[in-house]
């Protein structure tokens, strides 16, 4: 070889490498300012609004807050809200995680597939359901008891009945956490408390549960977080009852005229404040509990203990069921009944069915068609930005040693701790007055929807990164290929089925949610989705309209999420 | 401490027989192990007598009970009264390691004073007296071996079941737990049934061995009895006999082809007309080839490991390999040589249906 094809190769070599580099600062850089904007910036000016009084800053708000709003009554009735739901959602979802991760209880599936549902299902369904079945007057079921007894038991529009509502929802999510630790978790560590002389209870209690706990605990941390966050259930069961929790009475001051834009930032700060107390407290625990547990053999394979349930079967059989009845199949078929009904609260008789109300919202309304667009568009938008910036992130948080990747991966998972309704009031604080015409655009409300989704997108990349393994991408670089080769050619095909499942569940999620435009859309036809149309029915007392449009809106989930399921079921 | 008897056990996932007839019985105070290739039951087997897994036909009496029967599980697991050393240790990395050794004793509800003392005397006996109050997590290899040991033995369980209880250990340490376990055995005096694929460790530590070969008891016996005595070719494989010659039954006598006949005495093959012809690698002497007598052949490999050289000799009627201790001399590759074995070192079976 001459010396001069030697420089000329080494030339050649060279010079891509800094251009490579450089061209990882753009994304890096771009994904940091998307970021920003996204997570960020919102929240900066929460804070600032926070602080805002006539005539320069102060604590000016915050001292109104208490003084002139009330605000104890709120404050007590947002903790028993969050921490009674909580309670009754992890007594019901960590039992049926047990039962369906280590007994032979019958259904497993069942329960596992109601869980998944409960969880997807809108949020308002739940509600509007139970309001039909136990509302203190109409409801269908008191007027059942009335005529029989004379009395009318059950009072849904209550504290309790926002509480089994919730938490009817909520299990589901400690459901599903607490069954993924406990899937981890080998059965020989049961199987050894067994064989020393335990029964199955004392075995669940000394072993399964502690071994799970730190799952039990974030779980319950971020069930009380999500109930901060939750509007629709508070609205439709405790506002008329007049029972306001921060979820509401945040709506109250927004919706207020003129809206008390610095109160409803000053209590957000608070409960922000007081969500981000308590995940640290639950993350110091888990880290204690950590630090213990490290580096213990597990066996070769996980196998999961199965206890048998010997006679108890049937009653667990009962258990599971119940909770899929209550949760997803009841509520669904109250709802369908609903919505083929044209009178209200008069006989139960199948005469009065119709599909009036169908034709109502579909053909009679006169933006249907444009309120069914916004939310498909809205929805392509958030998990297109949901995809690539969680995908970006963990690639330079798994796949390169740029500074300041962990501040950007913080920046994406942080907002999981912000109650969904505050973070809200940060956006609006942020776009309301601003040069750039955001608000009030289908845009901001992706973007707000994308920043939600941000958190759960990127931990389920990240961790499809995580299992990739890199002698697959080392092997195409020894092969010659560079940066962007490998991840267009390797990395990204072997996460397919991440990117799928994160596509699917964003995707449902930004179909049924609530709370963004219902904030943010400012109520015009041009940023009106089904679901606040559905809420704006619904306050209009025009309930078969609602369950209606409810029922057309999960078919036009199921016509979403049937085709995407299906290839992601054909991959796998 | 109570004597095992397994009886005719059967187990089928789905279609697959784990176990298939296996009878055995342990007396009361010695070790038993169960030895034969991976998936050829034995977990299986060991599962199925400490109930955690319901066999499903056949019958296991621990001690006086009878604690599977007809199908079913008469005594739950619980209350059958058994230490079990698990291959993944399943230490609970929530509890220290006192209150790992203490558990059993706190579930059968003793006292505060006894649970105390009991603990203090298991973990010495394990050698892990100072190591209480730590966390599971803090421990190595060895002494998580240890603690699971102190746990299983520490409430008096009537058996001890250990299921490959050396197999995560590295080789030097391996040893030394073998011995370890061994001498806590006889200590305590508790009946044992442990688990293994490795043969030394098997003949090491039993009383008395099973081998076990796709779901059924192929011998029962002493290690001297299995080991010298093995009564078929696959049991004669698994303990360590790899080399395999067919032979033939030629006027009344044995002949292996390329060899010729074999030595008056060796095996009794009945009416077969042909056997096969098993010996161990180390059973073999290597002599130059012009020593006279043996086997001719040729060394195709030399591998020195240390204290042995292995060799591969071919031969007319193909390969057999060879173990030497290396202060015996060495064989360059390409060398003549004959090869001599005892005929006491050759199992000889019958072919065929007999
Ligand atoms: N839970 C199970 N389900 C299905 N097959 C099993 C199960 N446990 C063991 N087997 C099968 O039973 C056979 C024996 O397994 P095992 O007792 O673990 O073997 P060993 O311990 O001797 O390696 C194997 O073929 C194994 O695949
Ligand atoms: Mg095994």
């Amino acid at each position: 070889m001459t010396a001069g094809a030697d420089t000329a190769a080494a030339g050649r070599d060279v010079r891509p490498t800094p251009r490579r580099v450089s061209g990882l600062w753009i994304a890096f850089v771009a994904t940091a300012v998307v970021l920003f904007v996204l997570t960020i910036y919102p929240m900066i000016w929460l804070v600032i609004g926070s602080l805002r009084v006539p005539g320069g800053f102060g604590m000016g708000n915050f001292v109104d807050l208490g003084e002139k709003f009330a605000f104890a009554k709120v404050l007590a009735n947002s903790w028993i809200y969050a921490f009674g739901s909580t309670g009754l959602a992890v007594t019901i979802g960590v039992s049926l995680a047990v039962l369906v991760a280590r007994t032979d209880m019958p259904f497993k599936r069942v329960a596992r597939l109601s869980a998944v549902l409960a969880f997807v299902s809108p949020p308002w369904l739940t509600a509007m359901a139970y309001v039909y079945v136990a509302s203190p007057n109409a409801g269908l079921v008191n007027r059942v008891f009335h005529d029989l007894f004379g009395v009318k038991p059950f009072d849904i529009q209550s504290m309790g009945g926002m509480i089994f509502v919730t938490a009817l929802f909520l299990y589901a999510f400690v459901f599903l956490t607490v069954e993924a630790a406990l899937a981890s978790v080998d059965g020989s560590f049961e199987e050894a408390a067994r064989v020393s002389g335990a029964r199955p209870l004392t075995v669940v209690r000394t072993v399964t549960l502690p071994l799970v706990t730190p799952a039990i605990v974030s779980a319950a941390a971020f069930s009380v977080i999500i109930s901060w966050g939750l509007f629709a259930a508070p609205a439709i069961l405790g506002m008329p009852a007049r029972i306001y929790v921060f979820g509401t009475q945040l709506y109250l001051f927004l919706s207020a005229f003129p809206p008390r834009l610095e109160m409803a930032a000053a209590m957000g700060v608070l409960f922000v404040a007081t969500a981000m107390l308590l995940a640290a407290v639950a993350w110091v625990f888990r880290r204690r509990r950590r630090d213990r547990s490290f580096a213990v053999v597990a066996g070769k394979g996980v196998k999961a203990a199965s206890m048998p349930l010997g006679r108890w079967r049937l009653v667990a059989a009962g258990f599971a069921l119940g909770v899929t009845m209550l949760s997803v199949v009841g509520p669904f078929l109250v709802v369908l009944w609903m919505s083929l009904n044209v009178k209200w609260f008069g006989s139960i008789g199948l005469a009065n069915l119709s599909l009036a109300n169908f034709r109502y919202v579909i053909l009679e309304y006169f933006a249907f068609w444009q309120v069914a667009g916004n939310t498909l568009k809205i929805a392509a938008m958030d998990v297109t930005m949901v995809l690539l910036t969680a995908t970006a992130v963990s690639y330079f948080v798994r796949r390169t040693t740029l500074p300041g990747r962990f501040v950007l991966q913080g920046a994406a998972l942080y907002t999981v701790l912000v109650p969904s309704v505050a973070f809200l009031t940060a956006v609006m604080w942020a776009w309301i007055g601003s040069p750039i015409g955001l608000w009030g655009s289908l845009v901001l409300i992706a973007m707000t929807q994308a920043a939600r989704s941000l958190p759960i997108a990127t931990r389920n990349i990240g961790d499809g990164f995580g299992q990739i393994d890199r002698p697959l991408e080392e092997a195409a670089a020894v092969c010659g290929a560079g940066r962007g080769r490998i991840a267009a050619t390797v990395t990204l095909p072997l996460l397919r089925p991440v990117l799928l499942s994160v596509f699917a569940l964003d995707f449902l999620s930004a179909l049924r949610d609530l709370n963004t435009p219902l904030f943010l859309g400012g109520g015009s036809a041009g940023s009106m989705t089904l679901s606040v149309l559905i809420f704006q029915l619904w306050s209009e007392t025009r309930m078969g309209e609602a369950a209606a449009l409810t029922i057309v809106l999960l078919g036009l989930t199921l016509a979403v999420f049937v085709p995407v399921s299906r290839a992601f079921g054909r991959r796998t | 401490m109570s004597r095992v008897e397994v009886n005719q056990l059967v187990k089928t996932f789905g279609s697959v027989n784990a176990i298939d007839g296996v009878s055995f019985v342990v007396p009361e105070g010695e070790i038993a192990t169960m030895l034969g290739p991976s998936g050829c039951g034995k977990t299986t087997t060991l599962r199925c007598i400490a109930g955690l897994e319901t066999a499903t036909a056949g019958e296991i009496v621990i001690g006086v009970r009878t604690v599977f029967a007809d199908g079913r599980d008469r005594v739950p697991v619980e209350a059958r009264n058994l230490g079990m050393v698990f291959q993944s240790y399943a230490i609970w990395p929530h509890m220290t390691i006192a209150d790992n050794v203490a558990y059993g004793l706190r579930v059968r509800r003793r006292s505060r004073a006894e649970v105390e003392e009991r603990v203090r005397s298991a973990l010495a006996l394990v050698r892990l007296a100072n190591y209480a109050d730590r966390y599971p997590g803090q421990l190595s290899g060895g002494q998580m071996q240890r603690v699971v040991l102190a746990r299983a033995i520490a409430y008096d369980p009537e058996i001890l079941l250990l299921d490959e209880p050396l197999a995560n250990l590295d080789t030097h340490l391996r040893v030394e737990m073998r011995q370890e376990l061994k001498r806590i055995q006889r200590e305590t005096g508790t009946t044992m049934i442990a688990v293994t694929h490795d043969q030394s460790e098997a003949l090491a530590l039993s009383d008395q061995i099973l081998v076990m070969g796709a779901g059924r008891v192929l011998q029962r016996g002493a290690p001297e009895d299995i080991f010298r005595r093995p009564q078929t070719a696959e049991v004669a494989h698994f303990l360590g006999a790899t080399n395999e010659l067919a032979a033939r039954r030629v006027d009344g006598r044995l002949v292996v082809d390329g060899l010729g006949l074999l030595p008056d005495g060796v095996g009794d093959i009945g009416g077969a007309a042909s056997a096969r012809v098993l010996f161990r690698p180390s059973d073999v002497i290597l002599r130059p080839a012009d020593a006279g007598g043996g086997w001719p052949g040729e060394v195709v490999l030399e591998q020195y490991l240390g204290p042995d050289v292995h060799y591969l000799v071919r031969f007319a009627g193909g390969e057999v390999t060879v173990d030497v201790p290396s202060h015996s001399g060495m064989f360059a590759e390409g060398t003549a040589v004959s090869l001599h074995v005892a005929p006491d070192s050759l199992f000889v079976y019958p072919e065929g249906a007999s």
